[in-house]
């Protein structure tokens, strides 16, 4: 009787060892996450400003918000403003430049800060690195939103936790409500993909040609043809990029959940303003064979088109634009777009299905009987 | 306390005690002359002409330690073993005081016939024998390095496998698996690993010669034997000499019994101490045995049962705790010994407790332990009888057998105002609290070993009541 | 047998070389951007969930440290084992408290002072149970130097004090941050009855006057402090 007790002793004894084993782990854990995240705000500028209000509550079931009623203690700073976006888009970005393009970003990186609310407390802008001389790649974008605490501006890249921190006191004067959500979505990660077309007439055919960097044999795709002008891919927000005097910019339009279309290269812009919302076919521009955000010089006018979303550039494997499934296969090294039986790779014609979804039109590949 | 010395019939190791305090090397060579060096097979021959045994308790013939030495390949170390953990033993420590040349020179001699690597002695960290033997080194110039090791005194610290982690820079303990330190020894060497008297039994032999060695002592056990009687004396007597004439020559009583053999020995009742003879065939005749020459009557007036379970409380604490036999296989000894004591246990629980440990265990302190339990059964069965049946014997109690006192350890106490008997620490520490019949904490009244130490202290937090405290401690 | 040497230390030598690497490593990592990312998922994930974490965390710890001190309803195994996941989930809770309040204050939602300072709001009832939580665990990892005081009794009256604290938790868990779903309240609701209801039978079962029967039969029990012999004498 006795004896069995005391086995059953060293029984309990490391039963308990190991709930408290358990109990040191989940501290230790809950210990890295918190310094890996003070790494993160002390490299994102500090804390953003504090401001009351319930968290994480969907921005459009908000009443429409003012600007914080606290007088700023000082006025914002406003000439501080886009030098500061440069400077924090070179500290946190370039790492990803330096990736996308292959090599160092050598220009410094070009900042716009497009609205304001009436105070000057709330901006919202873009900034972007621009890519390196003869490298074709699509260049880095971000968008940025900051706010004057009264002594300093509190800023966020999109893609960023504090972006949409910042999202969510954001006041509605400064961005619409549904315009919130998108790039909160956007910053997040998009959730689902939108009914994509190809950012052209639809029935019209242009030439797709691909040039591959890194991993991804359709890091840089180029259309042209048809009439050259170039329509939204699908409903969004438009936002411009490095606008030079001529007209020529390029356009990231935001789509309602989260993915971004980037249309590079363009001219004869319809002088949307920032935030404007578009519908799908709706103008955006013409192709040109200028290159505002640099890189390489094209050999005849064209549109650079890509995908983004928060940080980073999304691959067009397996989506779905203009009715074709696109496909960047890294082994063997190639990317096409397919529908049906019909395979289109670079130098090759797409027509533009519209918003369709390629299965209702494919086919079965016919099955080759012996003869 | 330096223990008295006698002799009892012609003096061998002990020669030139009577006039000198200590020998130091002009004396040493004065009475036993320069020993001439042997070689290996002249030495094993000497050596099997008078069966010289280890001295240290295990009685293992010398000559086949020596062989099994030899007879592997890399260089030897010899190692001394003069550490006697044992509370009852002063024989090494008096040998490494007054003579410690004789020592030396035994284990010389065996490494120069072993063409050894270097001579190990190990001895009790700061006793008065290190300070002697280290001095014993200086005034001579060994042609083997000889390297003293200090340990720290404890009760299994005497055990070889212990000594030889202890030489090697190890924690003295005893290894878990049982390694022949003649195979793989000292830093892996093969190592000559014996009591400091055998050595000093091996430098007389190889002094005397083998007939004169044999001139004292039993046919079958020439020489003589040191014993320490009452944990004070050290005699020197030839073998064969009767047990009484020992204890009437040291003016003690064999009183209620005679342990022999130490506290891993055996306990022999009057009559059996009477009719015994000090040899290893003459202890084990009436059930004892000679081990390492310790030798303690049990005086009248006192409880022999509490005597007992003092000592054996003192063996459970000594346990380095490395073994299921020795960290819950002798606190349930000491339990089972208590509510014997107590009158509610019975001898049924004792032999049970005590078989548990039998042929098992890490080295032999749980089988040694049971046999001194086991004896002790036996021969004091009346004074059990009497605990039995009325709860106690009426004769005082209190330790009076030689035991270090520790105060230095950490005791476990309880509040009996806030004690309500929850029975969490009976759980979290069976190796120090038991529960009595309500369900109320009974304590293991032992010094604390040092393994245990960290349940008790759980258990101290764990208490509900708050009524459980460790006091003392370092 | 067993070769595991007793004195070992509960957390071994290995653990704070090990977990400064895995630190420094975090560091590093959390300047890479997937690092980024992933600590960007972790920031909205505390800042969701280290407050709810730390209630169910403090709830289950009140409640398996009440059922531990009882001997009604469990056996000693279980009660020892209880009593660990006692110290482990209060641990975690602290972890996740510590967490909620960090997370809130980089995030700007709260400044650092509130979360000590007491307000009169959803906010400050969080300031005030983290206060008393503090002093709460403090008291527990003193408890061993408590009971080797002179006074052990204290330490009761002192870690008593979560009884008011967890309420408060829950009542600023309830009030604060986003609006709970009705389950959940009910559930807080649920095991704050429960644990009034067992706090009222405890103390009405310690409260009342010592066992007779016990007393009955050991008339001169020993009511004094003591170092036992082993021979607890008997007549």
């Amino acid at each position: 009787m006795r004896r069995r007790r005391l086995v059953r002793a060293g029984h309990a004894r490391t039963a308990g060892d190991r709930v408290s084993t358990a109990g040191l782990a989940v501290v230790m854990l809950v210990g890295l996450m918190l310094i890996a995240i003070v790494e993160r705000t002390l490299l994102a500028g500090g804390i953003p400003p504090a401001v009351r209000l319930p968290a994480l509550t969907p921005p459009d079931a908000l009443p429409a918000r003012a600007a914080p009623a606290v007088p700023p203690t000082s006025p914002p700073a406003v000439v501080e403003l886009e030098p500061q976006v440069r400077r924090l888009t070179a500290a946190e970005r370039t790492g990803a430049a330096r990736a996308a393009y292959g090599v160092e970003p050598g220009a410094q990186p070009l900042a716009a800060a497009t609205r304001f609310t009436q105070d000057r407390t709330w901006a919202f802008g873009t900034s972007v690195i621009p890519v390196p001389d003869r490298v074709p790649a699509m260049p880095q974008v971000a968008l940025f939103l900051a706010h004057w605490d009264g002594s300093r501006w509190r800023m966020a890249l999109s893609g960023d936790v504090g972006f949409r921190m910042l999202l969510r006191v954001v006041p509605t004067t400064l961005l619409a409500a549904e315009e919130i959500r998108a790039l909160a979505r956007f910053s997040v990660g998009p959730t689902g993909a939108p009914h994509l077309m190809l950012p052209w007439r639809v029935g019209d055919s242009w030439t797709m040609t691909a040039l591959p960097q890194g991993n991804r044999p359709l890091a840089s795709l180029t259309f042209d043809g048809g009439d050259g002008r170039v329509l939204a891919a699908a409903d969004g927000w438009l936002y411009r990029f490095c606008a030079v005097p001529t007209g020529a910019a390029l356009v990231m339009i935001v789509h309602q959940n989260g993915l971004a279309t980037v249309y590079n290269r363009l001219t004869g812009l319809n002088g949307q303003s920032d935030g404007t919302a578009v519908r799908q076919g709706d103008p955006v521009g013409r192709i040109g064979a200028e290159h505002p955000c640099g890189g390489a010089v094209p050999d005849r006018p064209g549109l650079q088109f890509g995908l983004r979303q928060g940080t980073g550039d999304v691959a067009f494997n397996s989506m779905v634009l203009g009715g074709w499934i696109f496909r960047e296969n890294k082994s063997p090294f190639v990317g096409w777009a397919e529908r049906g039986f019909s395979e289109v790779t670079t130098g090759g014609v797409l027509p533009n299905f519209g918003p369709v979804d390629p299965q209702i039109l494919s086919v079965p590949r016919p099955v080759p009987t012996p003869s | 306390m330096t223990p008295t010395f006698t002799t009892l019939g012609s003096p061998r190791l002990s020669m030139g005690f009577d006039r000198f305090e200590r020998l130091d090397l002009g004396r040493h060579r004065a009475m036993h002359g320069r020993i001439p060096p042997l070689s290996l097979g002249d030495l094993i021959e000497l050596v099997e002409r008078v069966d010289l045994r280890g001295r240290g308790g295990a009685a293992f013939p010398f000559g086949r330690k020596l062989a099994a030495v030899s007879t592997t390949g890399p260089p030897a170390v010899v190692l001394v073993n003069a550490a006697e953990g044992e509370p009852g033993s002063l024989k090494d420590a008096t040998l490494l005081t007054r003579a410690p040349h004789l020592v030396l020179d035994g284990a010389l001699l065996a490494a120069a016939a072993l063409h050894a690597r270097e001579v190990v002695v190990g001895v009790v960290e700061g006793g008065p024998g290190e300070s002697s033997l280290r001095e014993a080194i200086a005034e001579r110039e060994p042609r083997v390095p000889v390297r003293v090791v200090g340990l720290v005194e404890r009760f299994i610290s005497g055990e070889g496998g212990a000594l030889v982690r202890a030489a090697s820079g190890d924690v003295p303990i005893p290894p878990g698996r049982k390694v022949r330190a003649s195979t793989s020894g000292v830093d892996g060497f093969p190592t000559l690993l014996s009591n400091a008297e055998t050595f000093a039994q091996l430098a007389v032999l190889a002094s005397l010669g083998p007939e004169l060695f044999a001139s004292a002592g039993t046919p079958r056990e020439p020489g003589t034997v040191l014993l320490t009687v009452a944990g004070a004396t050290v005699v020197e007597v030839a073998a064969g000499t009767p047990l009484r004439t020992v204890l009437e020559h040291c003016e003690v009583d064999p009183g209620q019994g005679v342990l022999v053999g130490g506290y891993h020995g055996a306990w022999l009742n009057p009559q059996a101490a009477a009719s015994a003879v000090v040899s290893r065939a003459g202890l084990e005749a009436v059930g004892g045995t000679l081990g390492a020459g310790i030798v303690l009557p049990l005086g009248h007036g006192v409880c022999p049962l509490e005597e007992v379970i003092g000592v054996t409380t003192y063996l459970a604490a000594q346990s380095a705790g490395q073994c299921g036999p020795c960290r819950l296989g002798l606190p349930d000894v000491v339990r089972t010994l208590s509510e014997l004591a107590a009158g509610s246990g019975g001898i049924a629980a004792v032999r049970r407790a005590v078989g548990i440990g039998r042929g098992r265990g890490a080295c032999n302190h749980p089988d040694g332990t049971a046999r001194f339990v086991s004896s002790a059964l036996e021969v004091f069965a009346r004074d059990i009888e009497i605990h039995r049946d009325h709860g106690t014997c009426g004769l005082p109690t209190g330790v009076s057998l030689p035991l270090p006192r520790d105060d230095t350890a950490p005791r476990l106490t309880i509040d009996w105002a806030r004690c309500a008997g929850h029975g969490v620490c009976a759980y979290v520490v069976p190796e120090l609290v038991h529960l009595d019949r309500n369900g109320y904490p009974v304590l293991v009244n032992s010094p604390m070993p040092a393994w245990v130490e960290r349940e008790a202290r759980r258990a101290v937090a764990m208490c509900p009541a708050l009524a459980l405290r460790m006091t003392g401690g370092r | 047998m067993n070769p595991r040497p007793m004195d070992e230390p509960v957390t071994p030598k290995w653990l704070l070389p090990v977990l400064a690497n895995v630190a420094i490593a975090v560091l590093a990592g959390t300047a890479t951007p997937p690092g980024a990312a992933a600590v960007a998922a972790a920031q909205s994930f505390l800042l969701l969930y280290a407050g709810v974490f730390a209630l169910v965390g403090m709830s289950l710890t009140m409640i398996v440290g009440l059922v531990a001190t009882d001997r009604s309803l469990l056996g000693i195994r279980h009660r020892v084992l209880a009593q660990a996941v006692h110290r482990a989930s209060s641990m975690a809770a602290m972890a996740f408290l510590v967490a909620h309040l960090v997370v809130k204050i980089l995030a700007g939602h709260a400044r650092a002072a509130d979360a000590v300072v007491f307000r009169p709001t959803a906010l400050g009832l969080g300031a005030l149970a983290f206060d008393l939580l503090l002093m709460v665990m403090i008291t527990g990892l003193l408890r061993a130097w408590f009971a080797a005081g002179t006074r052990p009794g204290l330490w009761r009256t002192l870690h008593v004090i979560s009884y008011f604290a967890w309420p408060v938790a829950i009542v600023h868990g309830l009030t604060a941050g986003r609006q709970a779903a009705g389950w959940v309240t009910w559930g807080y609701v649920l095991s704050l009855v429960t644990v009034g209801l067992a706090l009222l039978t405890r103390v009405l079962l310690v409260v009342r006057p010592v066992d007779p029967v016990r007393e009955a039969l050991e008339p001169d029990s020993p009511r004094r402090e003591t170092s036992v012999r082993p021979t607890a004498v008997r007549r």
